[in-house]
């Protein structure tokens, strides 16, 4: 259709196309390029963990090392941001983590999709994230789980005030949380595309002037693909962070 | 359905995507808490205690070699002082052989001395007494030949030369 209209469409890459037509009852389940990159994701984290594992060696392999690295990274950011309770989440927090830094890696590979694009992938996982606290906080402090909503030491006066801005501030998590991963990824690759477009257009536009000029963005889009390599993994560790964060808060309390 | 905008807002495939999503993270949790995670903390904790265990080996080492040194300086010390001993002990012997041989030869010289000393005492008194005579009997001769015969004279001749020869 993009080419139907004659410009070409940034958002194409973010369509979804079914791969394998799969309904239950009247909802349609396909197994559509998302779901593939998702089962990708998930066989390369396996592929990485548990298949590099093989002498057991004292002196780890390349691989081997990748896996222990991002072990004891989200170990130690478990530790920090939750302490010893945590280390019963540490599974869920490594494997939040390492899905989302596969899906946002793969979705650097020209031609792939990005899983992490689609707002509601980001938060239907924030939203688990979010129902999980929750029901942590209540079934470790029962009730007194809701002193968590009215701050300490301020005037009784501003109270209903305070209790009422908690309460839409942690409300709002799940929100905050799935759009800005979201919205990351998806202006980044937009960008891309867009500089893409730009270089392709400039090369073979026949004029001998702006050809040559299309260099520019080329490099401008070699730079930003490093730029968004970083954010891919930066907003990986952001959404890891942000979750122990949030078990913080319901395991401790302030 | 639209199909310009933003393919995230078509709910067509919200089911889908969260299903996929479902499913594939339940494998991924269940791989990950089951196998994956505690093979790498096995893996990792036994690298710490074969690390621990190769420190600790070697701290042993590193005291065993100590004892080992001391052990070492110790003889070394002690062969130095017999060593020491054994030179001072054959010292005292070498002096001792040599004060025993230097009074023997002290003693023997001293024998042979005195014995040569009262042969000549012996052999001196001889040739004194001789010279006493042959004095006497020269200046006798002389006195006689000059003054004749004088037996008054011939006494204390014979008495001055023995005082002179005694002298």
């Amino acid at each position: 259709m993009a080419e139907k209209s004659g410009a070409p469409d940034p958002m194409h890459q973010f369509e979804i196309v079914e791969l394998v037509e799969f309904k239950l009852f009247d909802l349609n389940l396909s197994f559509t390029n998302s779901s593939l990159f998702m089962v990708f994701s998930v066989a390369l984290i396996i592929l990485l963990t548990l298949f590099t594992f093989n002498g057991r060696g004292t002196v780890p392999t390349r691989m081997q090392s990748i896996a222990e690295l991002s072990y004891e990274f989200v170990g130690k950011m478990v530790r920090d941001n939750v302490g010893d309770e945590g280390q019963r989440y540490f599974p869920f927090i490594f494997c939040l983590f390492m899905f989302v830094l596969f899906c946002n890696m793969l979705g650097m590979i020209p031609y792939t999709f990005t899983v992490t694009s689609h707002i509601i992938v980001t938060f239907a996982l924030a939203i688990v994230i979010f129902f999980g606290v929750t029901v942590i906080g209540f079934v470790m402090h029962g009730i007194s789980f809701l002193k968590f909503f009215v701050p300490s030491g301020v005037p009784k006066a501003l109270l209903p005030l305070l209790v009422v801005i908690e309460v839409i501030s942690y409300l709002t998590r799940p929100v905050s949380l799935s759009v800005r991963l979201f919205a990351n990824m998806m202006a980044g690759h937009t960008m891309l595309k867009v500089f893409g477009f730009f270089v392709a257009g400039m090369f073979f536009s026949g004029n001998l002037f702006i050809a040559p000029l299309g260099v520019a963005p080329l490099l401008f889009i070699t730079a930003f693909t490093g730029l968004e390599i970083l954010v891919a993994f930066l907003q990986a560790y952001v959404f890891a962070i942000l979750t122990c964060i949030y078990l913080n808060d319901a395991i401790h309390m302030h | 359905m639209s199909k310009s905008g933003m393919p995230q807002l078509n709910t067509e495939y919200f089911a889908s995507q969260i299903f996929w999503l479902v499913i594939s993270f339940i494998i991924l949790y269940i791989v990950m808490a089951k196998y994956a995670l505690p093979k790498i903390a096995n893996v990792i904790e036994t690298r710490e205690d074969i690390v621990a265990r190769d420190v600790e080996e070697a701290e042993n080492f590193k005291k065993e070699s100590e004892i080992t040194e001391q052990g070492y300086l110790q003889s070394i010390k002690e062969a130095q002082e017999k060593a020491s001993q054994y030179l001072s002990n054959s010292r005292n012997k070498l002096n001792l052989l040599n004060e025993e041989e230097n009074n023997d030869f002290e003693k023997s010289s001293r024998e042979l001395m005195q014995k040569f000393e009262t042969e000549l005492e012996k052999k001196k008194s001889a040739v004194l007494a001789n010279s006493e005579q042959i004095a006497y009997d020269v200046s006798n001769d002389i006195i006689s030949r000059v003054f004749g015969e004088n037996p008054l004279v011939k006494d204390t001749l014979k008495d001055n030369i023995k005082s002179m020869v005694k002298r």
